[in-house]
């Protein structure tokens, strides 16, 4: 039995130095990558921003809003921060990021979604995060969330097991690091694609939404456009384009725009609807209810700058 | 628990330390340790069904018992006929009577009466085929006068319930396993360092070549439509090797296991795909139920005394008996009577045993006769599969007309997922090291054998960095649904 166990222990040294070693090499690269939403949160934890306009929001953030076209319209640096699959409370994650590591915005445009102020139980795309689990706000909110296990916030290189394209892409950009670019423009990335069958199908199991909001999430929105205002940053409620089916598949979404309506009521928030849009009726500018395509979100990006100029500031 | 999980990575240590270091003074100690951690195991699914398991256990131990103590013939039959009809009786009502109500309600449809039938909003309790089996044996035993009934309930109920068998297989005999729960067991080095190696190689067949063949099995078979019949006959192709990585790599797992706690199990699984007609292949594949099938239905049913027609019949119930037994469905009817169909010519002209060696025993290459054997009976196997894993017959029809088409001479090509390189290169090593293991009990068993241990090491370690890199979405064992 002795010579059982000193067997396993001699091999499982190495293992355990292997683990070590390999999640901070893993670890290092990672927060190297240009690549799909690891880009986004290296330049929010290394404090690379650098913008005066930041675009917060869902997924129909990440996609609508190109900062290229903003930029350019409105000559001010901008960067896009939405992020797919959850609600408020990630986006407020990367708000705290913003203040504690980048140079204070003086404007955040912030878009709304009728689930924004929902809540989901587990974390989405939850290999996101594995490279920064020494950030305490990262990981404070991250452990709210369900998905990940005890050993995987403190065994090394047990979160990484089964990350076949995370190893992959760290492997690449050791050896070619060259080949470390991104499809992501300051945080922007859409598809051009036509319409798919996505809204059908959801159609076919249910027969509508009602979004249930969440107390916990309105009050930690309303305290975060209190401290914003507070912090002398301005922002803009956008309410960007929407399907009238997908519009029409959600119960309550009326109750929820009066209640945003209300929130830029009581903080004296500019507060652009684009749900009456024209665009809203053509599904030549989506791929599917909720998000537009390359060439609808081209369309409104040039339509929002515009729009913007009536509450930010042009720089010449 | 899955034997995948990081959970049982930790009950596994903590088990086997209590059961060498402090249970170690007295074998009744340890059972009593495995029969708390197996019931531990097993309430990790789904703690109510305990219930379900230890009333099953409780019913065969006191029949087994009335049985043993039966003053006379019709005394014994009748304890022997109450276990019979309650051990099917719960596998009826759990596992099969959704299936019956609506079948019969579909065949009254024809005739133009509606039914409404009424049907149980229940899960399947997992294992319940396998344990229920597992008691089955231990009356029939009993009944046939093979074996005394066990007189100590501890150790009756680790036989039923030893959680490295209990959720699938493999389907132990009282025979083999009783005794070995009712001695002392010693610590061998020897045997527990391979049953780690045997876990080790199970966790690579499961997690590296069953997860990451069913990702794209699976994308196939559930848009079948979409794809052209070369990629549809590569998709049957991946479940074949998903159902042996997933199902071999389980009971590696659970052999593996069973030897650090000195218990030997059944074989299950002997290369099967390397099988040169379809007899061979069902004596290496689920080996413990088709010899369970073999010895408590096709022997009482008289076997191959009666002639040649005794014989077809006979196997053709065995094969439909084990389709049903898969599942409640109709493609597994359909699964077990296409095995039947292709067995049928090596039974008639009396030829089922001419393949009992492994294939090019001794030797490193097959003979041009041995490929195309092992070719064309994997061919009929992979068929055969296509209803096994469709919902309905329906979509198996469908799948194997779209095989079965102009673009079948097409290059496979996959619309949503990239066909990884790197997993075909994996499953070409497997099949690799496979037939190079494949006169052992599993595949590594003796590789690198009379190499330094750097040799050995130098692959574990190799072994374990694939199955971290590689490990495939976590698929539940298909055979726990059984």
């Amino acid at each position: 039995m002795k010579k059982f166990g000193l067997t396993i222990l001699l091999f499982f040294i190495p293992l355990f130095i292997l683990a070590e070693l390999g999640d901070y090499w893993i670890t290092q690269s990672l927060r190297k990558s240009k690549d799909k939403y690891f880009v986004v949160w290296n330049d929010l934890v290394s404090g690379n921003l650098n913008s005066k306009i930041l675009i917060y929001g869902t997924s129909r953030a990440r996609a609508h809003v190109n900062p290229k076209i903003v930029e350019d319209t409105l000559h001010l640096s901008t960067y896009n921060l939405g992020i797919d699959g959850y609600t408020f409370k990630m986006e407020y994650c990367r708000h705290q990021l913003v203040l504690d590591k980048n140079e204070k915005p003086s404007y955040i445009i912030q878009t709304l979604d009728y689930h924004m102020l929902g809540d989901i139980e587990n974390l989405y795309q939850y290999e996101q995060f594995y490279p920064y689990f020494d950030n305490e706000i990262i990981l404070k909110t991250i452990k709210t969330y369900k998905g990940l296990n005890w050993w995987d916030y403190h065994i090394p290189l047990v979160r990484y097991y089964g990350s076949t394209k995370e190893i992959t892409s760290a492997t690449n950009i050791l050896l070619r690091p060259s080949h470390n670019k991104g499809n992501r423009y300051k945080g922007f990335y859409n598809v051009n694609q036509s319409w798919t069958n996505e809204f059908e199908k959801v159609k076919e199991s249910k027969k509508g939404i009602h979004q249930k909001l969440i107390k916990e999430q309105i009050i930690l929105f309303e305290n975060y456009l209190a401290d914003t205002k507070k912090r002398g940053i301005h922002i803009i409620f956008v309410y960007t384009p929407e399907h009238i089916d997908g519009q029409n598949f959600v119960s309550n979404r009326a109750e929820i725009i009066t209640l945003y309506k209300k929130m830029a009521a009581k903080y004296d928030i500019p507060f652009i609807d684009y749900s009456s849009d024209p665009m809203c009726f053509n599904r030549d500018y989506f791929y599917n209810a909720e998000h537009l395509n390359l060439k609808g979100t081209n369309l409104f990006s040039k339509k929002l700058a515009s729009d913007l100029k009536k509450y930010i500031k042009v720089s010449e | 628990m899955f034997f995948n999980s990081l959970n049982f990575a930790i009950f596994l240590p903590i088990v086997f330390i209590l059961y060498w270091f402090v249970m170690n003074r007295n074998y009744k100690f340890q059972n009593l340790l495995l029969l708390v951690s197996s019931y531990f195991f097993y309430a990790c699914w789904d703690w109510r069904f305990l219930f379900l398991l230890i009333f099953s256990t409780v019913l065969d131990y006191y029949t087994g018992l009335k049985m043993s103590d039966a003053k006379n013939q019709n005394g014994k039959k009748f304890w022997f006929w109450l276990s019979i009809s309650v051990n099917l009786g719960f596998l009826g009502v759990f596992k099969y009577y959704n299936f019956f109500a609506t079948s019969f309600a579909d065949a009254f449809s024809h005739f133009g009466w509606q039914v409404n039938p009424w049907t149980l909003k229940v899960i399947l309790p997992v294992g319940i085929s396998f344990y229920t089996f597992h008691g089955l044996s231990y009356v029939i035993d009993i009944y046939k006068d093979r074996i005394k009934a066990e007189r100590n309930f501890i150790d009756y109920s680790v036989f039923v319930s030893f959680f490295p068998l209990l959720v699938a297989g493999p389907i132990e005999r009282a025979t083999h396993l009783l005794p070995q729960i009712q001695k002392k067991r010693t610590f061998d080095y020897v045997v527990a360092v391979d049953g780690l190696k045997q876990i080790l190689w199970g966790l690579f067949k499961k997690v590296v070549i069953a997860d990451n063949c069913a990702k794209f099995a699976n994308i196939i078979f559930e848009n079948s439509t979409d794809y052209s019949g070369s990629t549809l006959a590569l998709g049957a192709v991946f479940f074949a090797f998903q159902i042996y990585g997933d199902f071999s790599g389980y009971s590696d797992i659970a052999l593996g296991t069973a030897r650090l706690f000195g218990v030997d199990l059944l074989r299950n699984f002997a290369f099967p795909y390397f099988s040169r007609d379809i007899a061979e292949f069902w004596r290496r594949w689920h080996i413990s139920l088709s010899t369970w099938f073999r010895d408590y239905l096709y022997i009482p049913l008289g076997g191959s005394k009666g002639g040649t027609w005794m014989k077809v019949r006979n196997t053709f119930i065995i094969f439909l008996v084990s389709g049903f037994w898969h599942g409640a469905n109709w493609t597994f009817l359909v699964w077990g009577f296409l095995n039947a169909l292709f067995i049928m010519p090596s039974i008639i002209f009396n030829t089922n045993r001419v393949n009992l060696e492994i294939v090019a025993k001794g030797k490193i290459f097959p003979t041009l006769k041995e490929f195309v054997s092992i070719i064309v009976t994997f061919s009929l196997t992979v068929f055969a599969w296509i209803f096994f894993r469709s919902n309905t017959i329906d979509q198996a029809l469908h799948y194997i007309s779209g095989i079965f088409s102009v673009s079948f001479f097409s290059f496979p090509t996959f619309k949503t997922e990239v066909l990884s390189i790197p997993i075909l290169i994996l499953v070409v090593l497997f099949l690799i090291v496979e037939w190079m293991g494949r006169e052992q009990q599993y595949a590594i068993a003796n590789l690198f054998h009379g190499k330094s241990r750097g040799y050995r090491w130098v692959f574990y370690y190799l072994l374990i960095v694939i199955l971290f890199i590689f490990a495939g979405s976590n698929q539940q064992f298909i055979y726990f649904q059984f």
